[in-house]
């Protein structure tokens, strides 16, 4: 069932209360918010639950705390029947070690990113992941933060899982694996309209 | 250093309905631009341009300045 409403506040409050439910249930109960100016034709969302100005959510991980952002700009396509369809035009997901406040003044170990339209021309890859990780290129030591890793599209519920499944994250429920399963094969089948991402 | 943890008053009001005023949207960037030690305006800039520090709060940056009028 793709993300709709009447409008697009309407598409994307919907569109967080779907992810609030799966990330209470998975990796942490920090809720996603929709803000933008009043007639905006974009949203952005991420977590501002709490009247806090860190937009992240501390993770307990097998490596120690670490900060999750999750970041989306959301517009919408006009249906035929006065109704919208949400689709995401810009996303950033990032994994930066620290508490929230150290991970605030450092860069992520990983940061996941799309961008349907690069500005200026861009040429690099789309989707793509970056980070401060050294590789050994050759004879040279380049960092993948110079690099524009091909990724595909990274749905939200592949970085949950990464999250419980390889830092060691602790599950909200015993459920997490069906939980994120479904949000996912949900996207593949409906929330993403063909042709924009 | 530590970073101040709460918003105003009236900026976490306005994010909990959220609907901000450009002044609001505005002030968001500010507070984020400050915690990069930034001014609003290098910050915009920066963000424009993808150039902003790759922090968390640099990802987010973008894309609250992406939501201000071209």
């Amino acid at each position: 069932m793709p993300i709709e409403g009447r409008t697009l506040w309407e598409a994307c409050h919907n569109f967080c209360d779907y992810l609030n439910r799966v990330l209470a249930t998975t990796v942490k109960e920090t809720r996603l918010v929709p803000i933008g100016p009043r007639n905006a034709t974009r949203l952005q969302v991420a977590f501002r639950g709490g009247g806090g100005r860190l937009p992240a959510a501390l993770l307990r991980t097998r490596f120690g705390p670490m900060a999750l952002y999750i970041g989306q700009l959301c517009e919408t396509i006009q249906l035929g029947d006065a109704r919208q369809r949400l689709v995401t035009v810009e996303y950033r997901y990032t994994l930066t070690p620290g508490d929230l406040d150290e991970a605030a003044q450092h860069e992520p170990l990983l940061r996941w990113e799309y961008v349907r339209e690069p500005e200026g021309g861009g040429r690099w890859c789309r989707h793509h992941l970056q980070g401060a990780v050294q590789l050994e290129v050759g004879r040279e030591a380049v960092s993948l933060n110079d690099l524009h890793l091909p990724t595909g599209y990274v749905t939200i519920e592949e970085v949950l899982r990464f999250c419980i499944v390889d830092l060691g994250v602790d599950p909200q429920s015993a459920r997490w694996h069906e939980i994120l399963e479904e949000s996912y094969e949900r996207f593949k089948t409906g929330f993403a309209p063909r042709g924009y991402i | 250093m530590a970073i101040t943890r709460t918003l105003p008053e009236s900026l976490q009001n306005a994010i909990e309905r959220g609907e901000l005023s450009q002044e609001q949207l505005r002030e968001l960037i500010s507070i984020e631009a400050s915690t990069l030690g930034l001014s609003t305006d290098d910050a915009i800039s920066l963000a424009r341009k993808r150039r902003l520090p790759k922090t968390y709060i640099g990802a987010d940056l973008e894309l609250l300045v992406r939501l201000l009028p071209a």
